[in-house]
């Protein structure tokens, strides 16, 4: 039950990440499956079934441009960043930061020298430490 | 087996999986999405390759394209997400939903099982026709639901651009609702009272029949059926004293009434039951009141019935509050506004 979870909750935190992600990546050109082994080599493996639908939607939206080209001898879609792309591209990224930047502080460690009133000294002492059970409610 | 051969079993598989996913994809955009899968997979079966020093083999294959998925699942993702009724509608769908439950299907299931209670005491003969009616009962049940389902459907296609969704007042929100303790209270204070009322009138009635009778009680006297059931309404009557008892000292036990409610019900089934299977409730005290004897007997007959159906539907309601007053106070304790 707990793997369910976490693994719903993955889903979620990746879903806008791999949306930057792949607009970063397509500053530059790729085709869909030199695209999908570029994240990979990043460390951000995709799926398939996630990424070429992710490239269709997000070449409606505008934010990408496509064209067939033959290159090995196959016909491949190459893909690369429209100019709303980049715009949308440098608006989610400063998001990202903001949101990167909050998080840090958030889950930085409390500088706990002055006692909580009406908590243990003792206690109020030792910076704190999640549980990974309290770190998913 | 050559190269050649294995290459062109490949070629013969991924063109199977490709025509299976193409099935299902929209026609316009069908050729450009399979060109892409294919390219996709031609890519990964050529990494493949490089990696293994040789070609590779049909099953090799094969497993790349039971990786990649079932054809309609990898279909599904290239297709636009729809629902039939949106998040926005859903809630007050499936509140209609329940709303007809309870005030057409419920009410309908009391009286059927009011009616084979009836057939069984042997009113009648048979329970073909009940059994008929049930089934013509599940037809209407469905047909409304369906007709319901695409009502909403229609809205939610209409009110995705509706102000009425965005467009609205807080001031307007119903009053907080608010468990009055001292209505409770008061409630059972009331019933208190009552209830000793009661047991004391049921006490006193086998001696001056006339309590339950009246003027009756000079013409007519109860058959031997009322010994057989006068114990069981007695417990009725002291369990009706029990439950105010229990809700004044005891207040935060939300369980307890409509649990012993449904205890004390099951009793009064039992009563019923018993006076349903008996046609005689009272006889003449003299050969010139067989009439009156009669009448009586068949209007307690018809209150017998009417009073088995109630109890039913009070079975019903009380078994479901009983349930979720149990279910509540088994859940771990919760914030609560209010």
């Amino acid at each position: 039950m707990d793997t369910e979870i976490f693994e719903n909750l993955r889903l979620e935190l990746r879903r806008g990440s791999l949306i930057l992600a792949v607009l970063a990546q397509l500053r530059t050109e790729h085709y869909g499956y030199a695209l999908r082994k570029a994240l990979e080599n990043h460390g951000l493996a995709i799926d398939e079934n996630t990424l070429y639908p992710l490239l269709r939607r997000l070449e409606t939206q505008g934010l990408l441009v496509s064209h067939w080209r033959e290159e090995d001898k196959r016909n491949k879609r190459f893909y690369r960043l429209s100019a709303q792309g980049e715009v949308v591209l440098y608006q989610l990224m400063n998001e990202y930061e903001a949101m990167r930047a909050a998080i840090d502080r958030i889950m930085a460690p409390i500088p706990s020298t002055q006692p909580v009133p009406g908590s243990d000294p003792e206690t109020a002492l030792e910076p704190e430490v999640l549980e990974p059970k309290e770190q998913l409610q | 087996m050559t190269t050649s051969q294995t290459q062109s079993l490949s070629n013969d598989l991924i063109a199977r999986y490709l025509q299976a996913v193409g099935f299902w994809l929209p026609r316009e955009q069908k050729q450009d999405i399979l060109a892409e899968i294919s390219e996709d997979l031609y890519s990964q079966i050529e990494d493949r390759e490089s990696a293994l020093g040789r070609a590779v083999t049909q099953s090799e294959v094969a497993e790349i394209l039971r990786q990649r998925g079932r054809p309609l699942l990898v279909a599904a993702h290239f297709l636009p997400q729809r629902s039939l009724i949106g998040p926005a509608l859903y809630p007050i769908y499936i509140f209609v939903l329940k709303i007809v439950a309870l005030c057409y299907v419920v009410p309908w299931l009391l009286v059927w099982f009011g009616m084979l209670l009836f057939r069984s005491a042997g009113w009648a003969s048979g329970v073909s026709g009940e059994w008929h009616s049930l089934g013509t009962l599940w037809t209407v049940v469905f047909t409304q639901f369906g007709i319901i389902t695409v009502i909403f459907a229609a809205i939610d296609r209409v009110s995705v651009k509706a102000p009425c969704l965005s467009q609205w007042d807080p001031n307007k929100l119903p009053k907080l609702k608010v468990e009055s303790s001292t209505k409770r209270r008061g409630n059972a204070v009331a019933g208190l009272v009552f209830a000793i009322f009661g047991l004391l009138w049921v006490l006193a009635v086998p001696n001056y029949p006339f309590l339950i009778m009246g003027p009756a009680a000079y013409l007519v006297k109860g058959a031997p059926v009322w010994q057989s059931v006068y114990w069981a309404i007695v417990a009725l009557a002291i369990a009706s004293i029990i439950e105010p008892v229990v809700t004044l000292l005891r207040p935060q036990l939300t369980w307890f009434p409509p649990t012993f409610k449904l205890a004390t019900l099951l009793l009064s089934g039992w009563v019923v039951n018993t006076l349903l299977h008996t046609r005689i409730y009272v006889l003449p005290v003299s050969p010139q009141m067989a009439g009156v004897a009669s009448g009586l007997n068949l209007a307690i007959q018809i209150a017998s019935a009417v009073w088995a159906v109630g109890l039913v539907i009070a079975l019903a309601v009380n078994a479901w509050q009983a349930f979720r007053e149990i279910r509540r106070t088994m859940q771990p304790a919760t914030l609560h506004l209010a």
